[in-house]
């Protein structure tokens, strides 16, 4: 059998969450050798177009049009969606200013005549379905190392 | 499907854009705006570190602390020895947290020629081995003092809500001494490298403390002047431009560089003994500067904030310390007082600002990172290494090449700039 393709993706956010599987440190070796990674932007080049993917992780805030675009564009390529972290789950703090008065905060950090590239902040799943979820601001390793050792079960 | 061409490998997302032409490049920063100074009005300000840690997985200790001493300037709040030597032990594993992230995961694959820090470790294991125990380090002294490696739970304005054992602070002083040898090796990995040639002119600023400690109540610059980080709003100027969600940063209208090229340039010599003795006659030049010369003093910066963990748990170890700390209540405003709180982050000198009125609450908030301060000097390298690259070689796909390298170097903290 072929090795599981999973793929991790970050949208708006601090990168806590994809940093927490450095933090898995010999084991995420173990798990580069049992899993291809199809894309990784923190940590590897962009491999040119993007393959069919097993396991998408998705962290942080659906903020820009290419965040909407991303994840959407991610659906399709994937069998599977793991929303990974608050920000992927729920939104999170950028949640805290809502639509309405994001102008009026836009304004308040950019000044006049700026023209943001935010849209709103949403969940993943306000955008496509999501599969599973894992929560925490960063996820505990102990639930990532337990979700990356699932894979082959989730994607039978 | 074609994902959006971010330069890999960074913190954060940003597209590179290059004027041949007319030698020019720009960093594009597209990270969403996240507008966390908006999203503090109205907060509680003891909440405040609480929030503001989550603007970076990478750097979260830092603004953690600098927006606790933002909260404490404001509401005159002076922490105890106990306090400030546990936040400087905190500040010296963001450091080396921070730098080993960069300097083995981000930039040794360009130099050691694989695509990913995950293909070093079939080609370099002992290199790779010697990172990994750096990590374990690093991430057990941010746990044992502030909770856990990335967000900290431990901290609060005015002290702290759980002190480390004793016997913990032993253990990891006693991993520290273990790690010194393999560290050393592995600073010499990044002296060994030869970096990319080219110089101009920047201006260095940085905190100043009587030691090489990350604090600091003034700011020198390279250029002799110096202020008060209380003043950094008539000195440090953010313009927002168009093609970017990061402001950029000048001082005196021209672009300057914080962070450790200009920690290293004006405060060398209180560098800690191994760390001098690995740095030898490198020392950054403001005059003849060099971005690529950050991975060299990143990896003595190492050295220099493992020799100082190890001082600063010997001073706790002296220190009374209570099971529990004591409990903290806040002194009430009498009225809007602003107050502003300054650490050396990873990256350089970060600015959080506060109002707060009687209530309490965050009435107005201003944050200045490093990487906004250094967005302009960014460019201004760019150019220069442009210029240098020989006509022969200049063919786009190797000035992309060089100059994603750059960036690189620089260790930009995007998801920081946008905050």
């Amino acid at each position: 059998m072929d090795k599981p393709r999973i793929a991790i993706f970050d949208l708006t956010d601090c990168e806590g969450c994809e940093l927490q599987f450095l933090g898995l440190k010999e084991k995420l070796l173990d798990f580069a050798q049992d899993y291809e990674i199809a894309n990784w932007r923190l940590v590897q080049p962009h491999q040119g177009n993007l393959p069919e993917i097993d396991v998408a992780i998705i962290q942080g805030t659906v903020i820009t049009e290419v965040d909407t675009d991303l994840v959407k564009k991610v659906r399709e390529k994937s069998k599977f969606i793991v929303a990974i972290g608050e920000c992927a789950r729920t939104g999170w703090i950028p949640t805290w200013i809502t639509k309405e008065k994001r102008p009026e905060a836009i304004k308040y950090v950019y000044g006049e005549n700026y023209q943001p590239q935010a849209v709103d902040a949403l969940a993943v799943k306000s955008i496509v379905k999501v599969d599973l979820e894992i929560p925490g601001c960063p996820p505990e390793p102990a639930n990532l190392e337990k979700f990356l050792n699932d894979i082959p079960t989730l994607i039978k | 499907m074609n994902l959006p061409d971010y330069v890999t490998k960074i913190e954060g997302h940003g597209v590179l854009n290059i004027h041949f032409k007319e030698c020019r490049a720009r960093l594009e920063v597209t990270e969403g705006e996240r507008l966390f100074e908006a999203v503090l009005l109205g907060q509680d300000a003891a909440r405040a570190p609480f929030i503001t840690s989550k603007i970076c997985g990478i750097c979260p200790t830092a603004h953690n602390l600098a927006s606790i001493f933002a909260v404490e300037n404001a509401l005159d709040i002076t922490p105890d020895e106990l306090t400030l030597t546990l936040r400087k032990l905190m500040l010296s594993g963001q450091v080396i947290f921070s730098h080993l992230l960069h300097l083995f995961f981000l930039v040794l694959p360009d130099y050691y020629n694989v695509p990913s820090a995950l293909a070093l470790a079939d080609k370099f294991p002992a290199e790779y081995h010697l990172a990994l125990n750096l990590k374990r380090l690093s991430d057990h002294l941010l746990t044992v003092v502030g909770g856990r490696p990335i967000h900290p739970t431990t901290t609060a304005v005015g002290g702290f809500i759980k002190y480390p054992a004793k016997g913990e602070l032993v253990t990891l002083q006693n991993e520290i001494t273990d790690v010194l040898d393999e560290a050393a090796d592995f600073v010499k990995i990044f002296m060994d490298i030869e970096y990319p040639e080219y110089r101009r002119a920047s201006e260095y600023l940085t905190l100043k403390n009587n030691t090489y400690d990350l604090l600091g109540d003034i700011v020198i610059s390279s250029s002799g002047n110096k202020f008060e980080p209380k003043n950094y709003r008539e000195e440090i100027k953010e313009t927002v431009k168009e093609y970017s969600t990061a402001k950029f940063g000048s001082h005196k209208e021209k672009p300057f560089n914080v962070g450790v090229l200009a920690r290293m340039s004006l405060l060398g010599e209180m560098l800690n003994p191994k760390a001098k003795s690995l740095a030898g006659d490198f020392k950054p030049d403001p005059q003849n500067h060099n971005a690529f010369e950050n991975i060299k003093a990143q990896a003595i910066e190492l050295m220099h904030f493992l020799e100082e963990a190890d001082k600063l748990i010997g001073e706790l170890l002296n220190m009374e310390i209570s099971e529990k700390p004591p409990a903290i209540s806040l002194p009430k405003l009498s009225e809007p007082t602003w107050g502003i709180g300054a650490v050396e982050a990873p990256r350089g000198t970060l600015y959080h600002a506060y109002e707060i009125d009687i209530n309490g609450k965050i009435i107005n908030a201003d944050i200045v990172t490093p990487t906004v301060q250094n967005l302009t000097s960014v460019e201004a390298d760019a150019e220069a290494l442009l210029h240098s690259l020989k006509l022969e070689q200049k063919v786009q796909n190797i000035c992309v090449i060089e100059l994603e390298k750059l960036i690189r170097a620089y260790d930009p903290c995007i998801t920081c700039s946008v905050h």
